[in-house]
């Protein structure tokens, strides 16, 4: 088990050229992550080793794998789109991108529309992605009420039906999430896996 | 375990205090003096020169001798395990931490009720020293009330060795050392054997104010004689048996401890001699001597200095507390007086997580919490690196403003030695922290607990040995008993 992305590259690289197709690789890296979740899981692996594996296998899937597996005609499984971003007027990245990566790494298909970003673009974005569900993130209790004005966007823009909304950041709980009219948050990065599949439907 | 702490010294005194307070010791020895109620440590002192008065037991003794005797010490003591990996050299600023013993209840933390100690309370608090890491010798915490009162010492004492393999200390409750010395030396197959390797030493105390007790100290002379490991330390109350003022207690304690390494070097030059006081106060409103008061920390920092000053080993005292439940004030005042105590530098600390209700108490929980505080003390004096690779200048510029450091490889490489992990404290957040059961401190160090006693085995001595020891064990309180 490595956490070298450059390791991972170069390994991927050599897989190719010796002829392995792109979907036994994928598979291969699908399981290991896998492997790295329930470890983290139990306490073995730490926070920043799982994150590491996730962005390692990132960049060796949509840089290396994907291209050739959608010159073959077909495409990477995905388990569920997501559209996330931290909302207008905060620029705290560290969560949400935490969240992408343990989407990503549970076999997720992820937008990452990075921070301080606006209601109209969180809107644009789920009209071009058509995701299953946006994520966003508020760190400041002061920057919190964007979350309900992008919901509110998205009413106006008649898209509230078509997307289910998961929201996060230390100020959010039950009562917040109510209020808003979302569909579901979690207390913390981690969490945020289970709360996407539940809301999907989708069993461990 | 604290092999080479960063900071490690919290020098209290100045220079020139500790200056102060060492002449002040050496003219309480030479002119007032101290009581000896055993003739031949009398005979000893007055055969080296110190002024002896045969009728009123006192021996007054100058400082030229207690200078010698302190020259005469070792600075490096062996404390050995059964195990040769659990061996402790007890020197510089090496910091070590174990039980203690002598507690006669035993807290039941399920409904804070206590019942009188037994021998298989000792047997647990010893079984679960040998599992928990941090701790790094093994007192039996607990009596046991449960057999005859004349040889409980022995009991504890084979509570301790049949159930770890770490470096055991027991106190001698006045019974003759030589009992013990007896059945320690069983197990490395004789008492020369022993002295290569001393996996036993024994707690005894002066009485203060300034008297040596006949018992303690026949059994320092046996410990001395013998080649073991020997704690000889006071531990008076300020305002009954001691100054009010903690200066003139420290002076006294002073006084009382290094006239105990006088006549230790003096029966065997060279002799294992282990510094320090236990010294607090009597509280002015209930009486009771404490075990949680700063006092008493303060003296724990003015022995550990002057036990550099005299370059000998220092035994000291942590992770107790006044509190006769595992509440908020117990937590408290163990983890405070468990960083001052190691902090101070001393080599042994005692006590650990063995004293509740003024050491009459003791709780197999609070061993398990203070394993768990000693660990974080070990990070924190133990200190971090300061250099080109730590000081990150490479990947603080490679991230740069905004970025985030969790998928570096510098934080990869870094993160498993730069940081502490906690195994009984709590981070999880509150939902997650729900959903596991809403499990308090005392909720989590009980299951731990159980669970160490339940899944741990000690390594065990051979059948011969255990079987040797047994009927020595019987033979010599059969002895005792007629």
């Amino acid at each position: 088990m490595t956490f070298d992305k450059e390791r991972l590259i170069e390994e991927t690289k050599k897989g190719l050229n010796e002829g392995l197709s792109p979907d036994e690789l994928l598979d291969a890296i699908t399981d290991s992550l896998r492997e790295v979740g329930d470890k983290f899981e139990s306490g073995e692996f730490f926070l920043a080793e799982l994150i590491n594996a996730g962005e390692a296998a990132k960049i060796v899937i949509s840089e290396y794998l994907e291209p050739s597996i959608k010159e073959s005609g077909s495409e990477r499984e995905s388990i569920g789109r997501i559209v996330l971003g931290t909302v207008a007027g905060d620029i705290h990245d560290i969560g949400k991108s935490i969240v992408s990566s343990m989407l990503f790494t549970a076999g997720f298909d992820v937008v990452d529309l990075g921070v301080d970003v606006a209601p109209d673009k969180f809107v644009n974005a789920i009209r071009e992605y058509n995701p299953e569900i946006l994520g966003m993130s508020a760190l400041l209790t002061t920057t919190l009420p964007m979350q309900k004005e992008t919901i509110e966007a998205l009413k106006k823009s008649k898209l509230r039906d078509k997307v289910k909304v998961i929201v996060g950041g230390s100020p959010v709980n039950d009562d917040w999430v109510n209020e808003i009219g979302a569909d579901g948050y979690s207390e913390d990065a981690i969490g945020a896996v289970k709360v996407v599949k539940k809301i999907l439907k989708i069993s461990d | 375990m604290i092999e080479s702490p960063k900071i490690g010294i919290f020098e209290y005194f100045t220079k020139e205090e500790i200056d102060k307070i060492h002449n002040a010791t050496l003219e309480v020895l030479e002119k007032v003096g101290v009581k000896i109620e055993e003739e031949n440590a009398l005979k000893l002192l007055d055969s080296v020169g110190a002024d002896v008065d045969f009728t009123k037991k006192i021996a007054k003794i100058p400082p030229h001798i207690v200078k010698e005797a302190i020259k005469n010490s070792p600075n490096s003591i062996l404390f050995a395990g059964r195990d040769s990996k659990f061996d402790l050299k007890l020197e510089g600023k090496r910091v070590h931490f174990g039980l203690g013993e002598g507690a006669i209840e035993y807290l039941d933390s399920e409904n804070n009720s206590i019942r009188p100690s037994t021998m298989s309370d000792a047997e647990n608090a010893s079984k679960l020293a040998d599992a928990l890491p941090n701790i790094d010798f093994v007192m039996p915490l607990f009596t046991a009330q449960d057999v005859p009162k004349q040889v409980m010492p022995l009991y504890d004492l084979y509570a301790s060795l049949t159930n770890t393999e770490k470096p055991v200390m027991v106190v001698d409750f006045g019974l003759d050392a030589n009992y013990l010395i007896k059945l320690a030396s069983i197990i490395v197959g004789g008492e020369q054997e022993l002295k290569k390797k001393p996996l036993l030493g024994v707690y005894s105390e002066p009485v203060s104010p300034l008297t040596h007790g006949k018992e303690h100290t026949r059994n320092l002379m046996t410990f001395a004689n013998a080649e073991l490991p020997v704690v000889y330390i006071p531990s008076p109350a300020s305002c009954s048996t001691a100054p009010a003022t903690m200066a003139g207690a420290i002076v006294q304690s002073n006084a009382e401890t290094l006239s105990g390494n006088v006549i230790a070097q003096f029966t065997k030059k060279g002799a294992r001699f282990i510094y320090g006081a236990d010294t607090s106060l009597m509280d002015q409103r209930t009486g009771v001597f404490s075990y949680g008061a700063p006092e008493w920390m303060i003296v724990n920092l003015a022995m550990a200095q002057l036990g550099r000053y005299y370059d000998l080993p220092i035994w000291s005292t942590g992770g107790c507390s006044d509190s006769k439940i595992l509440d908020g004030q117990a937590t408290l005042e163990a983890a405070l007086s468990l960083f001052i105590a190691a902090s101070s530098g001393a080599n042994l600390i005692h006590d650990v997580g063995s004293y509740l209700n003024f050491g009459l108490t003791g709780s197999l929980e609070l061993v398990t919490i203070c394993d768990e505080i000693a660990s974080m003390i070990t990070y924190l004096l133990k200190g971090i690196e300061v250099n080109d690779e730590t000081l990150a200048l490479d990947v603080i510029s490679k991230v740069g403003p905004g970025g985030h450091f969790l998928t570096q490889k510098h934080t990869i490489d870094h993160l498993r030695k730069e940081h502490w992990m906690p195994s009984l404290l709590d981070r999880q957040m509150r939902e997650s922290w729900v959903k596991n059961g809403s499990k308090s401190l005392l909720e989590r160090a009980r299951e731990k607990t159980k669970e160490i006693l339940s899944n741990h085995n000690p390594n065990p001595l051979s059948k011969d040995i255990e079987k040797e020891l047994q009927n020595n064990l019987k033979d010599i309180e059969k002895e005792i008993l007629k």
